[in-house]
């Protein structure tokens, strides 16, 4: 926050000695006038699992006292929809004062892919933090992404990596069978809570070649730490 | 406050000699179905280890690491070090957090944490000498699982009996969500040191099977912990 401010109190101090210079004659001592310079961030996110695809990405920019999730706590249920489903509409749907700026992606990030979203902050003089989030499809409810990551410090061109373990909303038992598993088909949300019911670290996947017979899961959907590479990168 | 003006004003060029710090802990457990025993923390000077990957445990690590007692770590403590335990007053239990409030770490640089996870054989949660900042924030540290390299992981759950040292067997398994009757996965290790542990296998038997453990709930990936260390 500090950082902004100062560039933003830097840029009107330049602009004001290039109006003297022109002769303008108008003097502005307050400066408090002028309209904020909207702020471009490219977010990247890279799918590093064996074959885990990331349903689409929901990106939320916001002020310091939201969290998308906390460790121990239960998820909400937009968290919960997008961790056990895929569906990132509620999540991004935030109706909170603290919403500075959101983006969904395209489509699903297929394992080796990645996908970059270009997000404008329209007031990037307030503290500016941020969520993203995603579900590994091939899970019960395991989710990767970073809440509350402060971006912004970051000046013109300086980017920002993350690497981004994975996450379990706790709101679904992983069992792994083949009708709980949207990415086997099997059913996304559902609104009943059979699980531990607090956000924590994802323990991993078992899988039929690892001695859960009854899995619909195979080592190749096996991940661990970091699932996802997020890079943020202001461009203007 | 009186330290801290203290180190403010001190050169830049004595920045890495030791001052008193007091400091704010929260370590949070950050697994799915595994519990920490009671926390062992101690500060101490650079050079000091409570336990080392690719060194043999020692005695008391070995106690903390197969049955959860911490006395001996407590006892056996650096000269000079400043020591906090349990502060979960017990089991700290999945995706829970304990807290150190105002943790004098006296002249000592350096922190060090443990607790034996549970259902492991001698599994635990390390933090091996972190040197602690000198500058006043918030600093963040993920901690990984180590296997104490002491006791076969059988993945038997055989009671209390299981915790002494030496004795085979995982001494019990707090979330009541474990099976019995297990063959047990393997009667020996390769690595005699402390090391990062393989993770449990587990299985999905209740009532027989390789383990004792369920592979559903009992496995974890790295970190296992997280340290907020506020540096006052």
């Amino acid at each position: 926050m500090n950082n902004i401010k100062w560039n933003h109190a830097l840029a009107f101090v330049t602009m004001a000695s290039v109006l003297s210079a022109c002769g303008s004659g108008s003097s502005n001592s307050g400066g408090d006038t002028d309209a904020p310079t909207p702020a471009n961030y490219e977010i990247t996110l890279t799918n590093v699992t064996s074959n885990q695809p990331l349903s689409p990405v929901a990106v939320l920019m916001h002020s310091q006292s939201y969290r998308l999730w906390s460790v121990g706590s239960p998820a909400s249920v937009a968290l919960e929809t997008l961790a056990e489903g895929g569906a990132n509409a509620d999540v991004l749907a935030l109706d909170d004062v603290s919403k500075q700026a959101m983006a969904s992606g395209a489509g699903a990030i297929m394992p080796g892919a990645y996908e970059t979203l270009l997000v404008t902050l329209d007031n990037p003089t307030t503290a500016t933090y941020l969520s993203v989030s995603t579900m590994l499809v091939n899970t019960n409810d395991a989710f990767t992404g970073v809440t509350g990551l402060s971006i912004a410090d970051l000046s013109m061109g300086e980017s920002a990596t993350v690497s981004l373990g994975v996450y379990d909303a706790g709101t679904e038992v992983n069992s792994e069978l083949v009708n709980t598993i949207p990415g086997q088909m099997g059913e996304g949300f559902n609104a009943e809570r059979t699980d531990t019911n607090v956000v924590s670290r994802h323990p991993g996947v078992v899988g039929s070649d690892d001695g859960h017979s009854a899995s619909v899961l195979d080592s190749r959907h096996k991940f661990d730490n970091p699932a996802a590479i997020l890079t943020v990168t202001r461009v203007n | 406050m009186k330290l801290k003006s203290l180190v403010l004003a001190m050169p830049l060029a004595f920045s890495s000699a030791a001052f008193a710090q007091v400091v704010d802990l929260e370590i949070t457990n950050l697994t799915h179905g595994m519990h920490f025993t009671p926390i062992f923390i101690n500060a101490h000077s650079a050079g000091t280890h409570v336990f080392e990957a690719g060194a043999t445990a020692s005695s008391a690590v070995q106690a903390m690491a197969e049955g959860g007692s911490i006395a001996d770590l407590v006892s056996g403590a650096a000269a000079g070090s400043m020591t906090s335990e349990n502060p979960a007053a017990g089991l700290l239990a999945p995706s829970v957090s304990a807290d150190v409030m105002n943790f004098d770490t006296g002249s000592n640089t350096h922190l060090s944490l443990t607790a034996m996870l549970l259902p492991t054989n001698d599994g635990f949660v390390g933090l091996n000498a972190w040197e602690i900042p000198q500058t006043a924030g918030t600093y963040t540290v993920y901690l990984n699982a180590y296997d104490a390299g002491t006791e076969a992981n059988d993945e038997i759950i055989v009671g209390m009996s299981g915790g002494p040292s030496g004795n085979a067997g995982i001494p019990a398994a707090p979330g009541g969500d474990a099976g019995t009757g297990a063959t047990g996965v393997t009667s020996s290790e390769t690595n005699a040191m402390v090391h990062i542990h393989r993770g449990n296998v587990g299985d999905t038997d209740s009532n027989g099977g390789i383990s004792d453990v369920d592979s559903r709930i009992h496995r974890w990936l790295n970190p296992v912990a997280k340290l907020v260390v506020t540096v006052k």
